[in-house]
Protein backbone atom coordinates (compact mmCIF):
# COMPACT_ATOMS: atom_id res chain seq x y z
CA UNK A 1 0.00 0.00 0.00
CA UNK A 2 3.14 2.20 0.90
CA UNK A 3 4.88 1.77 -2.31
CA UNK A 4 1.06 1.86 -4.30
CA UNK A 5 1.53 5.82 -2.47
CA UNK A 6 4.53 6.48 -3.13
CA UNK A 7 4.30 5.38 -6.96
CA UNK A 8 1.41 7.82 -7.59
CA UNK A 9 2.98 10.54 -5.80
CA UNK A 10 5.89 10.17 -7.86
CA UNK A 11 3.83 10.06 -11.17
CA UNK A 12 1.50 12.88 -10.29
CA UNK A 13 5.39 14.87 -9.77
CA UNK A 14 6.73 13.61 -13.22
CA UNK A 15 3.44 14.94 -14.82
CA UNK A 16 3.34 18.38 -12.79
CA UNK A 17 6.93 18.53 -14.09
CA UNK A 18 6.63 17.79 -17.82
CA UNK A 19 4.15 19.83 -17.80
CA UNK A 20 5.79 22.41 -16.71
CA UNK A 21 9.20 22.39 -18.97
CA UNK A 22 6.96 21.46 -21.93
CA UNK A 23 4.38 24.06 -21.87
CA UNK A 24 2.49 24.29 -25.21
CA UNK A 25 3.95 27.26 -27.15
CA UNK A 26 1.60 29.97 -28.38
CA UNK A 27 1.15 29.43 -32.17
CA UNK A 28 1.63 32.90 -34.37
CA UNK A 29 0.38 32.94 -37.86
CA UNK A 30 2.22 35.61 -39.77
CA UNK A 31 0.12 36.04 -42.47
CA UNK A 32 0.22 38.37 -45.33
CA UNK A 33 2.30 38.95 -48.62
CA UNK A 34 5.72 39.36 -50.61
CA UNK A 35 6.68 41.98 -46.98
CA UNK A 36 5.58 38.90 -44.79
CA UNK A 37 7.30 36.22 -47.16
CA UNK A 38 10.17 38.14 -48.13
CA UNK A 39 10.23 38.81 -52.39
CA UNK A 40 11.16 41.84 -54.42
CA UNK A 41 10.34 42.63 -57.83
CA UNK A 42 12.05 40.50 -60.12
CA UNK A 43 13.66 38.38 -57.21
CA UNK A 44 15.63 35.39 -58.49
CA UNK A 45 16.93 34.97 -54.69
CA UNK A 46 16.56 31.16 -53.76
CA UNK A 47 13.23 30.39 -51.05
CA UNK A 48 15.77 29.19 -48.68
CA UNK A 49 17.28 32.87 -47.90
CA UNK A 50 13.89 34.55 -47.68
CA UNK A 51 13.09 36.17 -44.23
CA UNK A 52 11.51 39.29 -43.90
CA UNK A 53 10.97 40.56 -40.48
CA UNK A 54 9.84 36.69 -39.75
CA UNK A 55 13.58 35.86 -38.63
CA UNK A 56 14.71 39.00 -36.90
CA UNK A 57 10.53 38.71 -34.28
CA UNK A 58 12.05 35.11 -33.82
CA UNK A 59 15.38 36.05 -32.41
CA UNK A 60 13.43 39.25 -30.86
CA UNK A 61 10.98 36.67 -28.92
CA UNK A 62 13.56 33.96 -28.29
CA UNK A 63 15.73 36.94 -26.85
CA UNK A 64 12.36 37.72 -24.58
CA UNK A 65 11.74 33.91 -23.45
CA UNK A 66 8.21 34.08 -25.50
CA UNK A 67 7.18 30.38 -26.33
CA UNK A 68 6.19 30.96 -29.46
CA UNK A 69 5.75 28.77 -32.57
CA UNK A 70 5.39 30.22 -36.63
CA UNK A 71 3.06 28.28 -37.89
CA UNK A 72 1.19 28.49 -41.39
CA UNK A 73 1.52 26.21 -45.30
CA UNK A 74 4.33 28.43 -46.43
CA UNK A 75 8.11 27.99 -45.02
CA UNK A 76 10.58 30.12 -46.67
CA UNK A 77 14.13 30.99 -45.17
CA UNK A 78 15.51 27.32 -44.17
CA UNK A 79 19.59 27.80 -44.75
CA UNK A 80 19.19 31.53 -42.63
CA UNK A 81 21.48 31.63 -40.01
CA UNK A 82 20.44 31.18 -36.96
CA UNK A 83 17.85 29.04 -37.89
CA UNK A 84 14.16 30.06 -37.24
CA UNK A 85 11.26 28.97 -37.61
CA UNK A 86 10.15 29.02 -40.99
CA UNK A 87 6.55 28.50 -41.43
CA UNK A 88 4.47 31.36 -42.44
CA UNK A 89 1.30 32.39 -44.82
CA UNK A 90 3.30 34.94 -46.35
CA UNK A 91 1.54 34.93 -50.20
CA UNK A 92 3.86 37.11 -52.53
CA UNK A 93 1.56 39.15 -54.88
CA UNK A 94 -1.41 38.47 -52.99
CA UNK A 95 -4.36 41.20 -52.16
CA UNK A 96 -6.84 40.92 -49.08
CA UNK A 97 -9.16 39.73 -51.40
CA UNK A 98 -6.93 36.37 -52.20
CA UNK A 99 -6.22 36.05 -48.82
CA UNK A 100 -9.98 36.12 -47.63
CA UNK A 101 -10.71 33.46 -50.12
CA UNK A 102 -8.01 31.26 -48.58
CA UNK A 103 -7.95 31.96 -44.76
CA UNK A 104 -10.40 29.66 -42.99
CA UNK A 105 -8.26 26.76 -44.32
CA UNK A 106 -5.14 28.36 -43.23
CA UNK A 107 -6.97 28.44 -40.23
CA UNK A 108 -8.28 25.25 -39.99
CA UNK A 109 -4.82 23.53 -40.99
CA UNK A 110 -2.73 25.87 -38.29
CA UNK A 111 -4.89 26.71 -35.30
CA UNK A 112 -3.12 29.42 -34.34
CA UNK A 113 -3.60 31.21 -31.31
CA UNK A 114 -2.19 35.14 -32.65
CA UNK A 115 -2.63 36.14 -36.19
CA UNK A 116 -0.23 38.93 -37.35
CA UNK A 117 -2.08 40.08 -40.28
CA UNK A 118 0.02 42.75 -42.65
CA UNK A 119 -2.00 43.02 -45.80
CA UNK A 120 -3.64 45.30 -48.73
CA UNK A 121 -0.22 46.38 -50.17
CA UNK A 122 -1.48 44.78 -53.83
CA UNK A 123 -4.87 45.70 -53.61
CA UNK A 124 -4.22 49.19 -54.97
CA UNK A 125 -6.90 50.76 -53.51
CA UNK A 126 -8.61 52.72 -50.49
CA UNK A 127 -10.93 50.00 -50.01
CA UNK A 128 -10.75 47.63 -46.80
CA UNK A 129 -13.43 45.30 -47.75
CA UNK A 130 -10.80 42.29 -48.58
CA UNK A 131 -9.15 42.74 -44.57
CA UNK A 132 -12.68 42.96 -43.86
CA UNK A 133 -13.66 39.41 -45.58
CA UNK A 134 -10.69 38.73 -43.81
CA UNK A 135 -11.65 39.16 -40.05
CA UNK A 136 -14.72 37.82 -40.73
CA UNK A 137 -13.90 34.34 -42.35
CA UNK A 138 -11.44 34.22 -39.15
CA UNK A 139 -14.31 35.07 -36.63
CA UNK A 140 -16.37 32.01 -38.42
CA UNK A 141 -13.66 29.76 -37.71
CA UNK A 142 -13.75 30.88 -34.19
CA UNK A 143 -16.96 30.52 -33.78
CA UNK A 144 -17.05 26.95 -35.84
CA UNK A 145 -14.30 25.70 -33.73
CA UNK A 146 -14.78 27.39 -30.45
CA UNK A 147 -10.80 28.60 -30.59
CA UNK A 148 -10.24 32.13 -30.11
CA UNK A 149 -7.94 33.95 -31.79
CA UNK A 150 -6.42 37.41 -31.19
CA UNK A 151 -5.83 39.08 -34.16
CA UNK A 152 -2.90 41.84 -34.51
CA UNK A 153 -4.04 43.73 -37.64
CA UNK A 154 -1.21 45.80 -38.88
CA UNK A 155 -1.49 49.47 -40.76
CA UNK A 156 0.61 48.32 -43.56
CA UNK A 157 3.87 50.05 -44.45
CA UNK A 158 4.17 52.88 -47.08
CA UNK A 159 6.18 52.69 -50.52
CA UNK A 160 9.89 54.54 -50.15
CA UNK A 161 7.84 57.24 -52.27
CA UNK A 162 4.47 58.35 -50.50
CA UNK A 163 1.67 56.72 -51.45
CA UNK A 164 -1.51 58.71 -50.83
CA UNK A 165 -3.07 55.81 -51.56
CA UNK A 166 -1.93 53.15 -48.44
CA UNK A 167 -2.54 56.48 -46.43
CA UNK A 168 -6.04 56.50 -47.17
CA UNK A 169 -6.50 53.13 -46.92
CA UNK A 170 -4.73 52.95 -43.68
CA UNK A 171 -7.12 55.68 -42.34
CA UNK A 172 -10.00 53.53 -43.22
CA UNK A 173 -8.55 50.62 -41.74
CA UNK A 174 -7.82 52.36 -38.90
CA UNK A 175 -11.89 52.87 -38.50
CA UNK A 176 -12.67 49.51 -39.28
CA UNK A 177 -10.71 48.18 -36.44
CA UNK A 178 -12.33 50.56 -34.22
CA UNK A 179 -15.77 49.72 -35.01
CA UNK A 180 -14.78 45.89 -34.46
CA UNK A 181 -13.50 46.63 -31.33
CA UNK A 182 -17.02 48.57 -30.57
CA UNK A 183 -18.50 45.26 -30.99
CA UNK A 184 -16.38 43.19 -29.15
CA UNK A 185 -14.32 41.43 -31.82
CA UNK A 186 -10.85 41.05 -30.21
CA UNK A 187 -8.68 42.47 -32.65
CA UNK A 188 -5.57 45.11 -32.20
CA UNK A 189 -4.41 47.69 -34.81
CA UNK A 190 -0.63 47.74 -34.74
CA UNK A 191 0.31 51.23 -36.21
CA UNK A 192 3.45 49.58 -38.46
CA UNK A 193 2.74 52.22 -40.77
CA UNK A 194 4.43 55.22 -38.37
CA UNK A 195 5.72 53.13 -35.57
CA UNK A 196 8.14 51.57 -37.85
CA UNK A 197 9.52 54.82 -38.83
CA UNK A 198 10.86 53.53 -42.18
CA UNK A 199 13.37 56.10 -44.18
CA UNK A 200 14.61 56.01 -47.77
CA UNK A 201 17.35 53.96 -46.85
CA UNK A 202 14.94 51.13 -45.16
CA UNK A 203 13.74 49.54 -48.65
CA UNK A 204 15.40 47.29 -50.95
CA UNK A 205 12.84 48.49 -53.55
CA UNK A 206 9.82 50.86 -54.00
CA UNK A 207 7.60 48.69 -52.13
CA UNK A 208 10.03 46.15 -49.85
CA UNK A 209 12.35 46.61 -46.74
CA UNK A 210 15.36 46.08 -46.79
CA UNK A 211 16.81 43.96 -43.94
CA UNK A 212 16.90 46.91 -42.00
CA UNK A 213 13.24 48.01 -42.42
CA UNK A 214 11.96 44.32 -41.67
CA UNK A 215 13.55 44.43 -38.45
CA UNK A 216 12.25 47.56 -37.72
CA UNK A 217 8.97 45.93 -38.20
CA UNK A 218 9.74 43.28 -36.22
CA UNK A 219 10.58 45.31 -33.35
CA UNK A 220 6.79 46.84 -33.98
CA UNK A 221 5.24 43.18 -34.02
CA UNK A 222 7.56 42.34 -31.02
CA UNK A 223 5.88 45.62 -28.78
CA UNK A 224 2.86 44.67 -29.97
CA UNK A 225 2.40 41.03 -29.09
CA UNK A 226 4.31 41.38 -25.63
CA UNK A 227 1.67 44.05 -24.72
CA UNK A 228 -1.35 43.09 -22.89
CA UNK A 229 -4.43 42.91 -24.83
CA UNK A 230 -5.78 46.76 -24.39
CA UNK A 231 -10.05 46.41 -24.59
CA UNK A 232 -12.13 49.41 -26.42
CA UNK A 233 -12.63 53.00 -24.42
CA UNK A 234 -16.25 52.68 -24.61
CA UNK A 235 -16.15 56.22 -23.56
CA UNK A 236 -14.02 57.12 -26.21
CA UNK A 237 -16.93 55.14 -28.71
CA UNK A 238 -19.98 56.77 -27.35
CA UNK A 239 -19.10 59.97 -27.07
CA UNK A 240 -20.53 61.48 -30.45
CA UNK A 241 -23.93 59.76 -29.54
CA UNK A 242 -23.53 61.87 -26.89
CA UNK A 243 -23.94 64.87 -28.45
CA UNK A 244 -26.17 63.67 -31.66
CA UNK A 245 -28.53 60.71 -32.80
CA UNK A 246 -26.68 58.51 -35.17
CA UNK A 247 -29.11 59.31 -38.05
CA UNK A 248 -26.90 63.30 -38.36
CA UNK A 249 -23.62 61.23 -37.92
CA UNK A 250 -21.58 61.26 -41.20
CA UNK A 251 -18.40 59.74 -39.91
CA UNK A 252 -16.17 58.99 -36.63
CA UNK A 253 -12.81 58.42 -36.61
CA UNK A 254 -11.34 56.76 -33.18
CA UNK A 255 -7.83 57.12 -32.89
CA UNK A 256 -7.08 54.58 -29.37
CA UNK A 257 -3.38 55.09 -29.42
CA UNK A 258 -4.27 59.44 -28.89
CA UNK A 259 -7.30 58.71 -26.98
CA UNK A 260 -9.16 61.06 -29.67
CA UNK A 261 -12.46 61.28 -31.30
CA UNK A 262 -13.20 62.79 -34.50
CA UNK A 263 -16.31 62.85 -36.15
CA UNK A 264 -18.34 64.31 -38.75
CA UNK A 265 -22.27 64.90 -38.20
CA UNK A 266 -25.09 67.22 -39.80
CA UNK A 267 -26.53 70.11 -37.13
CA UNK A 268 -29.57 68.79 -36.03
CA UNK A 269 -32.43 71.38 -36.19
CA UNK A 270 -31.69 71.68 -32.33
CA UNK A 271 -28.56 72.28 -32.64
CA UNK A 272 -25.79 70.23 -30.43
CA UNK A 273 -25.01 71.00 -26.67
CA UNK A 274 -21.53 70.23 -25.66
CA UNK B 1 -35.59 100.60 11.35
CA UNK B 2 -35.04 102.79 8.12
CA UNK B 3 -31.41 102.81 8.32
CA UNK B 4 -31.88 98.82 8.40
CA UNK B 5 -34.03 99.11 5.27
CA UNK B 6 -31.52 101.13 3.06
CA UNK B 7 -28.57 98.96 3.83
CA UNK B 8 -30.90 95.53 2.83
CA UNK B 9 -31.82 97.53 -0.26
CA UNK B 10 -28.83 98.60 -0.95
CA UNK B 11 -27.03 94.87 -0.39
CA UNK B 12 -29.56 93.89 -2.54
CA UNK B 13 -28.75 96.31 -5.19
CA UNK B 14 -25.15 95.12 -5.31
CA UNK B 15 -26.06 91.50 -5.42
CA UNK B 16 -28.27 92.12 -8.38
CA UNK B 17 -25.72 93.93 -10.42
CA UNK B 18 -22.53 91.95 -9.33
CA UNK B 19 -23.95 88.36 -9.31
CA UNK B 20 -24.67 87.65 -12.73
CA UNK B 21 -21.52 85.96 -15.04
CA UNK B 22 -20.63 88.09 -17.88
CA UNK B 23 -21.41 85.33 -21.19
CA UNK B 24 -19.40 85.81 -24.94
CA UNK B 25 -21.46 87.07 -27.05
CA UNK B 26 -22.67 84.49 -29.74
CA UNK B 27 -19.78 83.54 -32.27
CA UNK B 28 -21.04 83.11 -35.84
CA UNK B 29 -18.14 80.24 -37.74
CA UNK B 30 -16.55 80.94 -40.44
CA UNK B 31 -15.63 77.77 -42.68
CA UNK B 32 -12.81 75.44 -41.79
CA UNK B 33 -11.99 77.57 -39.20
CA UNK B 34 -11.17 76.15 -35.35
CA UNK B 35 -13.14 77.41 -32.77
CA UNK B 36 -13.21 75.79 -28.78
CA UNK B 37 -16.27 75.03 -27.28
CA UNK B 38 -16.60 73.69 -23.45
CA UNK B 39 -19.19 71.85 -21.71
CA UNK B 40 -22.62 74.00 -21.59
CA UNK B 41 -21.62 75.73 -25.66
CA UNK B 42 -24.08 75.04 -28.04
CA UNK B 43 -24.00 75.51 -31.86
CA UNK B 44 -27.34 76.09 -33.92
CA UNK B 45 -27.59 75.96 -37.64
CA UNK B 46 -28.56 79.48 -39.85
CA UNK B 47 -28.65 77.42 -42.92
CA UNK B 48 -30.64 74.40 -44.01
CA UNK B 49 -28.01 71.98 -43.98
CA UNK B 50 -24.89 72.63 -41.76
CA UNK B 51 -22.29 70.38 -41.30
CA UNK B 52 -19.63 70.10 -38.34
CA UNK B 53 -16.81 68.45 -37.79
CA UNK B 54 -15.81 67.52 -33.63
CA UNK B 55 -12.35 66.66 -32.94
CA UNK B 56 -12.18 65.86 -29.29
CA UNK B 57 -9.85 63.95 -26.37
CA UNK B 58 -11.10 62.06 -23.85
CA UNK B 59 -10.85 62.83 -20.44
CA UNK B 60 -11.11 66.96 -21.35
CA UNK B 61 -13.70 69.68 -21.02
CA UNK B 62 -13.65 70.82 -24.38
CA UNK B 63 -13.58 70.17 -27.94
CA UNK B 64 -12.84 71.45 -31.04
CA UNK B 65 -14.82 72.19 -34.30
CA UNK B 66 -15.10 73.35 -37.69
CA UNK B 67 -18.12 74.33 -39.95
CA UNK B 68 -17.32 72.01 -42.98
CA UNK B 69 -20.49 73.45 -44.94
CA UNK B 70 -23.29 76.05 -44.59
CA UNK B 71 -23.77 78.54 -41.56
CA UNK B 72 -23.98 78.30 -37.44
CA UNK B 73 -23.24 80.11 -34.74
CA UNK B 74 -21.45 78.78 -31.31
CA UNK B 75 -23.67 80.61 -28.60
CA UNK B 76 -21.47 80.67 -25.24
Amino acid sequence: MKLYKHTLLLFTLFIWSTSILYAAPTKIMLLGDSITYDSRYGDTRPTSTREAYRSHLWYMLQDAKYNADFVGSQKAGSTITPPFDIDNEGHPGWSSYQIAERVYGYMLNSQPDIVLLHIGTNDHSTSTRGVESILNEIDQYERDTNHKVTVLVALIIDREVHDPIIAAFNKKLSSLISFRRQTGDIVTLVDMYNKSALAPADYADNTHPNSTGYKKMANVWLDALLSPYKPFNTALGAFSYTLVGSEDIISIDINEAENTVEFETEIPNDGIRF
Amino acid sequence: MKKIFTYISALIILIGCGGGESSAPDQEMVISEQYTVSSGDKIVKSSESAILRVHHVDGTKESTVTLLEGKATIQY
